[in-house]
């Protein structure tokens, strides 16, 4: 904090006769003082908080099974969809159709997974809050990759690789071998005419909880392995580092047309207030107001879902039932004003993952720019936040904002290997 | 548009403005984290019911954090001191210039080793910028209400 409000005596005497001292200006656009604090609290991104309710992330072999399961087809139904699928590695882990296809017709946008381990909840309604409970959703779900967590657990016991992989992490694997005891399918549903869930509640407890321990720690291996998909260095930050080392080669990292984008972003455009700090999001919930499109409870139903989730930080699967992820909980709420509410995207990479928003609406940058600026209609969902209101911005000052959005980009940071499946 | 240039370094601008030799402060860390805070110099105490109590407040940490949770101890006091008797305690934040609140439900607990505090569990102001702490005053089992409400601006 102090290093920026002493360095804005500067904005004071921004008159000084040779401030400049001939070397070449530092920005290109004047910010000022709260713009410039804002910038600065926008980069550079720490390293994602540990999760302590999962005892493997950072476990470097948790990271290498994870790796595989994410390219892993032979969980889903058809013995095609993997993680991946959706998740396109090559489209920053996002799907680039509005709604996903595979064994169904997912509810909604299928998001990038770039820092998503900073995440404070999961999914656009956060009805997860820890990344492995997240992973246990989609292998199971009907309408994505429609697997079956007894079945997992033996594609991971009759391969020898996945096996090897799996006991390096977290030691010997259960037999599951009887028949009797354990059906070629079976999974908890809320769908009670799912023939895998009578197959699930006929088996004995403890054999469900012999399951149930792997397929935590398959989605704790994912998990473990998502948080290596990171990007940290865009142009924006080797902006900002200029900014901090008076160095004017690294701030030419930003054209003029994106400076001025950001100074939208951290001044009028309000997007500072929801797009906070170096991931560019809060980690929480708001509502844009968007009309039209599928009446979505959004944050009202996440909230009560969560709650109810055997998987939660508070659970019995949570390597840390009473700490801090799981303090979170007690205090969630499902009111009138969560009615609506999605997520707060992280922006960068954003431009690697259109369409945008939970429903996937927009194809383009320019159009999510362009509806900050109108806003338009009554929403569908709840209220919309009166932070928002129409900007009116020119044509000008919407290629700025995108231009500055699309500085945010960098696929360089992680390791390539993680891009494609591990090598046999 | 006029060309600003930005200098972080304080040991520059103040020699660049007036040439005298100020003393260089200690350079920070590289890639050091901003900590953005909430209510920095917030009035923390105010008197209801035509002064016959008295609340105040301070946050657990200090100063609140922006957009984390935080826990608030809050002392009721009857008039010259006296242990306030029975009294209850609610506990809310809003923005009220966006029209929104909390998304935290906060718990409201009597501190049983401190007669008069009351411990607010679970508060969290997501967003900069500025927010109400309302915190409202029930004397008895049934009335009468007052709120006290306290400006916090959270800077980011
Ligand atoms: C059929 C497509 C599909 C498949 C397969 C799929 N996902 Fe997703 N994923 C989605 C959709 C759609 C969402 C958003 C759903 C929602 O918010 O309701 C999502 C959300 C997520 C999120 C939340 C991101 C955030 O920031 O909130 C993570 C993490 C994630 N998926 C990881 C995975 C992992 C790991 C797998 C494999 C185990 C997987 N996904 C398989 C479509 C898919
Ligand atoms: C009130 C909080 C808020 C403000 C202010 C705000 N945003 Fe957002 N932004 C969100 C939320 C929430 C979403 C996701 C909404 C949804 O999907 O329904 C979002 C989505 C986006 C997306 C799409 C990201 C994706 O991956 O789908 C972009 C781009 C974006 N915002 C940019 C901006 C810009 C630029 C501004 C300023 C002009 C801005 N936002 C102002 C909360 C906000
Ligand atoms: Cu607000």
């Amino acid at each position: 904090m102090r290093r920026v409000i002493l360095a804005w005596t500067l904005v004071v005497c921004g008159g000084c006769p040779d401030a400049t001292d001939g070397s070449p200006p530092l920005t290109l656009v004047e910010f000022s003082e709260d713009e410039m604090r804002r910038v600065l609290a926008r980069s550079p991104l720490a390293d994602a908080p540990p999760d302590e309710t999962n005892a493997w992330d950072g476990d470097d072999d948790a990271v290498a099974l994870g790796h595989a399961l994410f390219y892993e087809p032979r969980f889903s139904s058809d013995g095609a969809v993997s993680c991946a699928t959706c998740h396109r590695p090559d489209h920053g882990f996002a799907d680039d159709v509005a709604l996903s296809e595979t064994l169904g017709q997912a509810r909604r946008h299928t998001p990038g997974l770039y820092n998503a381990a900073h995440g404070r909840w999961m999914f656009w309604d956060g009805r997860a809050d820890s990344l492995w409970g997240q992973a246990l959703g989609p292998w199971e779900n009907p309408a994505e990759m429609d697997g079956d967590r007894v079945s997992m657990v033996r594609t991971v016991t009759g391969d020898e690789e996945l096996r090897a992989a799996y006991e390096a992490a977290f030691g010997a694997l259960p037999d599951v071998s009887d028949g009797d005891r354990f059906p070629a399918h079976a999974r908890p549903s809320d769908d009670e005419d799912d023939p895998l869930h009578a197959a699930w509640m006929g088996m004995a407890a403890p054999d469900r909880q012999t399951v149930d321990a792997v397929f935590v720690r398959l989605g704790k291996a994912v998990a473990a392995f998502e948080r290596q998909i990171v990007s940290t260095h865009a142009p924006f930050d080797t902006f900002v580092a200029g900014l901090r080392d008076d160095d004017a080669d690294k701030t030419a990292a930003l054209s003029e047309s994106a400076q001025r984008g950001l100074k939208t972003f951290v001044g009028r455009g309000n997007c500072y207030f929801c797009h906070t700090g170096a991931l560019f999001s809060d980690r929480e919930f708001h509502n844009l107001g968007m009309a039209g499109g599928v009446y979505d409870l959004g944050r009202f139903a996440g909230v009560l879902l969560l709650v109810d989730s055997p998987f939660n930080a508070a659970g019995p699967h949570s390597d840390d039932p009473d700490g801090p992820r799981a303090e979170r909980l007690r205090f969630v709420t499902s009111t009138l004003e969560q009615e609506g509410q999605f997520k707060t995207p992280s922006l960068r990479n954003v431009a690697l993952t259109p369409p945008y928003m939970h429903d996937g609406r927009f194809g383009t940058l320019r159009e999510v720019v362009h509806f900050y600026s109108e806003l338009g209609e009554t929403p569908l969902a709840g209220h919309r936040e009166d932070v928002l209101i129409p900007l009116d911005l020119s044509p000008q000052d919407i290629d700025d904002l995108v231009a500055f959005l699309e500085s945010l980009t960098d696929e360089q940071t992680v390791d390539a290997r993680y891009l494609v499946p591990p090598a046999p | 548009m006029r060309t600003l240039t930005v200098w972080l370094a304080w040991g520059l601008v103040l020699a660049g403005c007036d040439g005298t030799g100020m003393p260089e402060p200690s350079p920070e860390p590289e890639g050091e984290v901003l900590t953005s805070v909430c209510g920095a110099d917030a009035e923390k105490t105010a008197t209801v019911m035509s002064g016959a109590y008295t609340l105040s407040w301070q946050s657990e940490p200090d100063p609140i954090p922006l957009n984390e949770q935080f826990d608030l101890l809050v002392d009721v006091q009857g008039a010259d001191g006296a242990a306030a008797g029975t009294v209850s305690l609610d506990a809310d934040a809003a923005m009220p210039q966006h029209g929104h609140g909390m998304n935290t439900l906060p718990y409201v607990e009597p501190d049983e080793a401190t007669p008069g505090r009351f411990v607010v569990d679970g508060m969290q102001l997501h967003m900069p910028g500025d927010w109400k702490l309302y915190l409202d005053l029930t004397v008895g089992d049934d009335g009468p209400t007052e709120r006290a409400t306290f400006d916090l601006t959270c800077v980011e």
